[in-house]
């Protein structure tokens, strides 16, 4: 293995990539695990407590009821036993435990059900922004000089890092409150059937169109900045005066010169926020009462639901990491000079 | 450093408008209590119950009261006072952290860097959100202290990152070599030649942590996971959901917290990409008008 | 349209060009009033102190101005055969961009400054070379790359290097690249510039020799823009001096280096670097170039000329004719005309 691996050092990289991989997702879940047990919380009693404030009853039954809670939670035995039995549960079975939102369902349900309306919400924001931030960036580069460039970048630059939660209320408040003109709560309207039919599709639209206008506000500014200087510092590139030298067609030194390089970087960016985005969207979703991760987060949190939290971490943990990784496969195959850079 | 800060001020007009708004706000913010005091006297702004509630502006209180009967324009600018110095100990604390390991990881190198780095970017990964929201529930009688070091817990990596990175191309340059040929010991060296030009990314560690720290902050409080004890711009966010001041007609209780914290992290960026303008005028030439 | 026919040996005639920068604090005119012809079949060198505008003259001629340049006038010839083998001028600034770009490459081709950076990183050579073929001409693929791999042979590259990457190239084979795929489509002019800055030396050496059997070969006509004298000296037939956006003198090259008419010649001429010597400012000549955005008065070497009279701070000279083939813009020659010194002059 070793033997190939020097006479291909390609092997090597991916090697190493994949190594690191694993290795950074590990730790990620070892570091969480010791947190959440670290944190002296007793959310077996709290949700004991908790159901019987819901249901006005008294559980009886003490400790031994407690006890084989505790079993089920996977929160017996020393510490080091919890964590194998954990890790191995996960590892080895996708096993993500029971959860106390909607006890016995296990965690791994309740995060499936959850997924794709964070994935849908995701998708659509991230594309939205990423095209729009392309085009803008683009204009704003080439129009460098004048005054509305100029204002869109420092509007762009003051907007990069304000999170999204404080566009989002800005949102709410004018378009949903004063203006009434969308829904601000949830993911559809309950009078419509679940299923294709258009009034459902129409309503999930809808009910979309604020939480990613949210997430889009931001990211937009940050991908109109890095396309921006992107694309002024490729047209000053001489490779573009070269081909126009050549006597090429404008459109084929867009495409085929400046956009090929510029694009590289931008389509790197692109998988990694797609992993990092979903952390920072809990938040939004959790404010427009959406029926994604972020409001499973949401209620997780409020009963302090440690094996919930700790699947949405995994889950975000692995989405992040399996990007980058993703990113770092890809890499040589599109750019010939990392592919040498592997080589020496 | 003031050279520093001269040459930014001088060179960009992004330094320049970030500079004017934070300074702006942290005087207010200094100079709060000054104001309190012909509204409220010596008592907290957060005790509720002082005055009627839901009083409309006026020359007592010039923004009104709020729905706990306290005075809100002393709640804003104790909310602004809380908020700015729970940032600025977070990334005191973060920075120190995270300069100190990213320094030693990037000077020593070899093992103890690959295990370094190797926990700095797990800890990157891990959603600092859910685990700071639970630490905070936990915690009892939460202090201002404990705010911070919890939120630094989460920040301090990424100017670890930076840093180290920093140290790895310094110390390939010749004047740390001839001061390690020299003699010196390594913090010596560390400290007559290597900081001086860190200077500025220490700076901008520092207020990427600040940003960092103040958004998860409000982001918890927002939401009402936060302790209700101490206010903050992000709690008066909450309260503002919480009374529903949108019905009431009273928008501005909502939106002045919104936007003073939108123009805190506008005014932060803005001065770090003043900054980082400066020190690589390759991106100034890029991204500044002629 | 601007169009005459003519029989004579003129490849480029270009009249009172002007290529200006917009700044913020005005105009830079980096080339401000050209007049020059060039001839077919020649070597034409290009010489003055950085800054002076050559690479402006350069880009000009072949009209890749980019914002913030601009032309802001003038006129630029260029005469092309036609099949009926009559001589057609058209102004370049004239013609649509449509027709400029088809002529490019095809009729006029560009060896770049830094070849170094002219080579997209992520596209590999033989792509880079065949497309401007493909663009010109509707050869088959196996005549375009035999076209290609014999341009690679006249400078002596490999077959294997069609197949690289910029950046396994060296400075040397990357600028021969840029030499190979300008000579594919065997175009009437070639403006080279500064080709071999940043080369060092021998490799420099090498690759002018080449440059120079291929242009004989091939009987281009070459336009070589350097502000190294010693190169101009090897490689010239005839030699314009730059100088502040304009020509100061014109002439063949054994009269440029053994009786220059213009002061600023002179001083170029007894600062002589050796090849590749850098662009360290000119010792001959005292002072610094002017800045295109705020020319001196009169003419614009005045300031720092050892021969300066009252005249030249009020009357900015113009080029003209002081010889069979000489040219020069300088008062000292103000009362010279052509007929005088063809009858009775040195
Ligand atoms: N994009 C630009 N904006 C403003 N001024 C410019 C620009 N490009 C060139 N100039 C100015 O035009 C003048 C001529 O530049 P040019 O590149 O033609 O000089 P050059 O003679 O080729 O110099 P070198 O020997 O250094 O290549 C210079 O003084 C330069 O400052
Ligand atoms: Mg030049």
């Amino acid at each position: 293995m070793f033997k190939l691996m020097r006479k291909y050092p390609i092997l090597n990289y991916y090697f190493t990539k994949f190594f690191a991989y694993f290795l950074t997702i590990f730790g990620a879940l070892t570091i969480t695990f010791f947190m959440f047990r670290l944190i002296p919380a007793n959310p077996i009693e709290n949700w004991l407590r908790s159901l019987e404030a819901q249901y006005s009853l008294t559980i009886d039954g003490g400790d031994a009821m407690v006890n084989s809670y505790k079993e089920k939670f996977g929160m017996t035995g020393t510490l080091w036993q919890q964590y194998v039995r954990y890790m191995y549960n996960v590892i080895f079975h996708f096993d993500l435990g029971p959860s106390f939102i909607n006890f016995p369902r296990p965690v791994s349900e309740l995060l499936a059900e959850a997924l794709p309306w964070t994935m849908g919400l995701l998708a659509v924001s991230i594309s939205i922004s990423w095209v729009l931030g392309l085009l803008v960036g683009a204009v704003a580069a080439w129009f460098r000089d004048s005054p509305v460039s100029g204002t869109i970048t420092n509007i762009s630059i003051a907007l990069s890092q304000v999170p999204a939660y404080l566009i989002a209320l800005f949102l709410v408040l004018f378009i949903g409150y004063q203006w009434k003109l969308l829904p601000t709560r949830g993911a559809f309207d309950g009078q419509y059937a679940i299923g294709w039919n258009l009034d459902f599709i129409r309503s999930v639209a809808r009910h979309s169109i604020l939480p990613a206008l949210a997430i889009v506000t931001v990211s937009l500014a940050a991908w109109i900045l890095s396309t921006r200087s992107l694309v002024i510092s490729n047209l000053g590139e001489d490779y573009l005066l070269y081909a126009e030298a050549k006597g090429l067609k404008s459109g084929d030194i867009m495409t085929k010169y400046a956009l090929r390089n510029a694009m590289l970087p931008q389509a790197t960016g692109l998988a990694l926020t797609m992993g990092s985005m979903m952390s920072g969207q809990l938040l939004i979703e959790h404010m427009f009462v959406y029926p994604g991760l972020g409001q499973v987060m949401g209620r997780a949190i409020a009963i302090f639901d440690y094996n919930a939290m700790m699947g949405l971490i995994i889950l975000s943990v692995v989405s992040v990491m399996t990007a980058s990784l993703a990113v770092d496969l890809l890499l040589p195959v599109i750019d010939p000079r990392i592919r040498t850079a592997i080589k020496a | 450093m003031w050279n520093l800060m001269k040459n930014c001020w001088r060179t960009s007009g992004k330094f320049r408008f970030g500079a004017v708004v934070l300074v702006v706000l942290v005087g207010l913010a200094l100079v709060a209590p000054v104001i309190y005091r012909p509204i409220i006297g010596n008592r907290s702004p957060a005790r509720p119950g002082q005055f009627q509630r839901w009083l409309p502006p006026s020359g007592t209180h010039p923004m009104g009261t709020d729905g706990h009967g306290r005075d809100l324009l002393t709640n804003y600018l104790a909310g602004l006072r809380t908020t700015l110095y729970i940032g600025f100990l977070a990334g005191v604390i973060s920075t120190t952290v995270g300069v100190s390991v990213g320094f030693y990881s990037g000077y020593k190198g070899g093992g103890i860097d690959a295990v370094l780095l190797t926990i700095t970017n797990m800890l990157i990964v891990i959603p600092s959100y859910p685990i700071l929201v639970a630490i905070a529930m936990v915690t009892p009688e939460l202090t201002v202290a404990t705010m911070s070091l919890i939120l630094a817990l989460f920040a301090w990596p990424f100017s670890a990152r930076m840093i180290r990175a920093q140290v790895m191309t310094m110390k390939e340059r010749a004047y740390v070599e001839l001061a390690k040929v020299s003699g010196q010991g390594d913090l010596a060296i560390i400290f007559t030649e290597m900081m001086p030009n860190l200077t500025p990314y220490l700076l901008m560690g520092f207020a990427f942590s600040v940003v960092g720290a103040m958004v998860a902050e409000v982001a918890i409080e927002a939401i009402g996971l936060g302790p209700s004890n101490i206010i903050t711009l992000g709690l008066m966010i909450n309260y503002a959901n919480g009374w529903g001041v949108y019905s009431m007609g009273r928008f501005e209780i909502l939106l002045i917290p919104v936007a003073v914290l939108v123009l805190i992290f506008a005014a932060i960026t803005m001065i770090n990409r003043g900054m980082e303008e400066y020190l690589n005028p390759r991106l100034q030439k890029v991204t500044t008008e002629k | 349209m601007y169009q005459h026919v003519d029989s004579g040996e003129r490849l480029i005639d270009i009249r009172d060009l002007r290529v200006w920068y917009r700044t913020t604090r005005g105009p830079a005119k980096a080339v401000d009033g050209v007049n020059l012809t060039i001839n077919r079949n020649e070597v034409f060198g290009l010489a003055g102190e950085s800054g002076c505008g050559k690479s402006t003259l350069a880009k000009g001629i072949l009209g890749v101005i980019k914002l913030p340049g601009y032309f802001e006038g003038g006129e630029v010839d260029f005469c092309r055969k036609k099949s009926d083998s009559t001589l057609i001028c058209e102004d370049l600034l004239k013609m649509s961009r449509e027709q400029v770009r088809r002529m490019r490459w095809r009729d006029m081709a560009y060896i770049p400054q830094s070849a170094m950076n002219v080579l997209s990183p992520v596209a590999r050579i033989d792509k880079q070379m065949l497309d401007g073929i493909f663009e010109h001409t509707n050869w088959s693929k196996e005549k375009a790359r035999a076209r290609m791999y014999e341009c690679m042979d006249l400078v002596g590259l490999d077959k294997a290097v069609a197949r690289m990457y910029p950046h396994e190239l060296s400075g040397g084979m990357k600028q021969r690249v840029a030499i190979a795929a300008a000579i594919t489509l065997t175009p009437d002019l070639i403006i080279a510039d500064e080709p071999t800055t940043a080369l060092d030396v021998n490799v420099q050496q090498v690759i002018l020799q080449e440059l120079k059997e291929i242009r004989e070969k091939l009987k281009l006509t070459l336009i070589y823009v350097t502000h190294d004298m010693a190169v101009h000296a090897e490689m010239a037939d005839r030699m314009g001096i730059m100088y502040a956006g304009v020509l100061m003198e014109v002439a063949p090259v054994v009269d440029t280096f053994h009786d220059p008419y213009h002061p600023y010649t002179e001083g170029l001429i007894s600062s002589i670097p050796s090849i590749g010597g850098g662009r360290e400012r000119m010792m001959g000549i005292p002072g610094r170039a002017p800045s295109p955005l705020e020319y001196p008065s009169g003419c614009r070497f005045h300031p720092r000329c050892p021969k300066v009279m009252a005249i030249c701070s009020e009357e900015m000279p113009t080029l003209k004719q002081v010889g069979p083939e000489r040219y020069v813009a300088c008062h000292l020659h103000d009362e010279y005309t052509f007929e005088e010194r063809a009858n009775g002059g040195d």
